[in-house]
């Protein structure tokens, strides 16, 4: 089949692959591979840097050797650190929106430490210009160097490198006259630092600060601002892994805008406004077979499910007892000589099954009830009379204490209960003889 | 109707590790030329250049949308398997045509039009080989209904194009 040029404007797609080998010829994959530290990685990171602090006082990968940078390193590696400050800055503010203050609380050193760092970056010395030795032999010659060829100074910025230079000048007097004097043939003199200014001052103080550095005054102007964007983003990353639960969700329910100025706000503000919202937002209903309490800011239709599924619960419950009470009513009508109303009885049989506990009142009726029932049964047990008149009570006296009198002995001496003794004692002769005593003096007391 | 692998695109734009997403072109219908305007993308399909319309990819997106979302991986499996979900080697999560009007509704410039997506992989190694640059790009498998052909020779700009209707040309 001959190869035509297609133009498909009706198809049907059944899948779409990731293969390795595109077509298209000038198709350059552009990859960006975008990914958050894990939470080990964070942890260690952090765990390095708190130690590199405690260790040596903040010394950190920027200051690391003394070598000084060029200018051009100086920008890259302040860009290194703003950006790692800022993309640490950015992984606290997901991690603490994603509820992982943990992890959040980390990022935010992380983004500490970075920012620290971009910021000692501007305060480090930038290296002098490479010159060759025939470009220092030339300069010696014509005096923009000294006799050896150090300290070549043909510009604005090897003079602020010779100042910061100082330190390491065997002669340091003789430098510092070099550089006043090539600061006057170059029309720099006001760019010369107080220390080089006056002849008898210490040089070593030029070393360091903000008039050393080699950055044009918008270069510096730049650093500034981002470093005061940095701050400002690493605040609120800070504010915003500090923020509370009841924070967060109250954020959650504000505009953009009003998000924006809670999340700035101070802590004890962002609690006052909680709790203010919390006051105007009052509770409007509790479900009572959950719990949970519905505010006036609820959704309304859970607020109508809520109180359908108590009222629910509620009318399942009251068929449940009268069905109950029915039940325990028929009950009742089987204790027709108990006093008391067919309710009084349903309470009184709950109670004693335990499917209730009763009030007060109720407690008081069902003993009133049980009282007058065994007043009801006394007569039942009261003593008629005896047969034959005769007093039984007091027959078989002497048998009956001396049997307990040598159950006593015999308990002491076998260490038994007095009720095993008795039984063994009885099973002696002398047990059967006082038995039979005991006997015979109760059938003559029957028989007079 | 029978089902082949239409056209190969590759512009991956981003991989989200943490979300295990890789996004990019899945079908490119215009692209930017030198001039700045943009122009039909035909690719080296080994039937010949192929371009996929705007109108084409749209309707085939809708579509595929309310399907599986099927991601195969280098077309390796078989396609009944696949669509099955037999053979689960992903998900295309996210799908948005990106015409030249969408865009410019939105106020986007756009260097190239077509189906933007992110597909999931179901296997962490396929991200990896993302990572690592093994696996560059997309490639889509279905079937053409309808469009126009022209021989190679023709000028892609002319009206010399003929109709063809493929199922009923008897391509199924």
């Amino acid at each position: 089949m001959a190869k035509t040029r297609k133009r498909t404007d009706v198809l049907k797609l059944a899948s779409i692959s990731v293969v390795d080998s595109p077509a298209q010829d000038n198709a350059v994959a552009t990859m960006i591979v975008k990914r958050r530290l894990t939470a080990d990685e964070v942890a260690k990171a952090a765990e390095k840097l708190d130690a590199e602090d405690a260790g040596d006082g903040g010394r950190d990968e920027a200051s690391e050797g003394e070598a000084p940078l060029t200018e051009a390193d100086q920008k890259a590696l302040h860009s290194h650190y703003a950006q790692m400050a800022a993309q640490h800055a950015q992984d606290a503010s997901y991690h603490a929106a994603s509820g992982r203050l943990d992890q959040s609380a980390a990022s935010t050193k992380l983004a500490q430490q970075a920012h620290r760092s971009a910021k000692r970056v501007l305060a480090m010395p930038i290296a002098k210009r490479d010159f060759t030795q025939d470009q220092r032999d030339a300069a010696a010659k014509t005096g923009a160097a000294m006799p050896d060829g150090s300290f070549p100074i043909a510009n604005s910025g090897d003079l602020h490198n010779a100042m910061r230079a100082i330190g390491r000048a065997n002669d340091p007097e003789a430098v510092k006259a070099h550089i006043r004097s090539r600061a006057k043939a170059l029309g720099l003199e006001s760019e010369l630092s107080d220390a080089f200014k006056k002849s008898n001052d210490a040089g070593d103080g030029a070393t360091h600060g903000d008039d050393a550095m080699p950055l044009t005054e918008a270069q510096v102007i730049e650093l500034q601002k981002k470093n005061v964007e940095l701050e400002k983003s690493l605040a609120r990353a800070q504010r915003l892994a500090e923020m509370t639960d009841a924070e967060k969700d109250y954020a959650k329910t504000l505009l953009e805008s009003e998000r924006e100025s809670f999340v700035n706000a101070e802590s004890t503000a962002r609690v006052a406004a909680v709790r203010k919202a919390r006051e105007a937002d009052s509770v409007v209903y509790t479900c009572k077979a959950t719990g949970k309490e519905f505010r006036k800011s609820s959704d309304p239709d859970a607020v109508a499910m809520a109180k359908a599924l108590d009222e629910s619960n509620e009318r399942t419950a009251k068929a449940e007892l009268e069905s109950e009470n029915v039940a325990f009513a028929k009950r009742a009508a089987d204790l027709p000589n108990l006093p008391g109303t067919v309710d009084e009885k349903v309470v009184l049989l709950k109670t004693v099954e335990g499917r209730m506990k009763p009030d007060a009142k109720q407690a008081d009726r069902n003993a009133q009830i049980l009282k007058a029932a065994s007043q009801a049964l006394a007569p039942a047990f009261q003593r008629a009379g005896t047969t034959g008149g005769a007093d039984l009570s007091k027959a078989g006296g002497f048998a009956v204490d001396k049997v307990a009198e040598l159950a006593k002995d015999y308990a002491k001496t076998h260490s038994v209960t007095i009720e095993v003794a008795k039984s063994r004692v009885l099973k002696t002769p002398e047990g059967q003889r006082l038995y039979k005593e005991y006997e015979d003096e109760k059938r003559a007391a029957l028989a007079s | 109707m029978p089902e082949s692998v239409l056209s190969t695109f590759s512009t991956i734009c981003k991989v989200d590790r943490e979300l295990g997403i890789v996004i990019g072109y899945g079908i490119v219908c215009k692209e930017r030329d030198a001039s700045g305007v943009l122009r039909p993308y035909f690719d080296h399909d080994r039937d010949g250049p192929e371009n996929i319309t705007e109108r084409g990819m749209v309707g085939a997106a809708a579509d595929f949308a309310q399907s599986e979302r099927v991601m195969g991986f280098m077309h390796e499996d078989e396609p009944a398997a696949v669509a099955k979900r037999e053979i689960n080697r992903g998900t295309v999560v996210w799908m948005m045509p990106m015409t030249e009007s969408i865009a410019k509704s939105l106020g986007m410039t756009i260097q190239r039009s077509g189906l933007i997506i992110g597909v999931k992989p179901s296997d962490p190694s396929i991200l990896a080989k993302f990572e690592s640059g093994e696996l560059k790009g997309f490639s889509i498998r279905g079937a053409r209904v309808e469009g126009d052909e022209q021989p190679l020779e023709a000028d892609p700009n002319s009206d010399d194009w003929q109709r063809v209707r493929y199922v009923a040309a008897g391509a199924a």
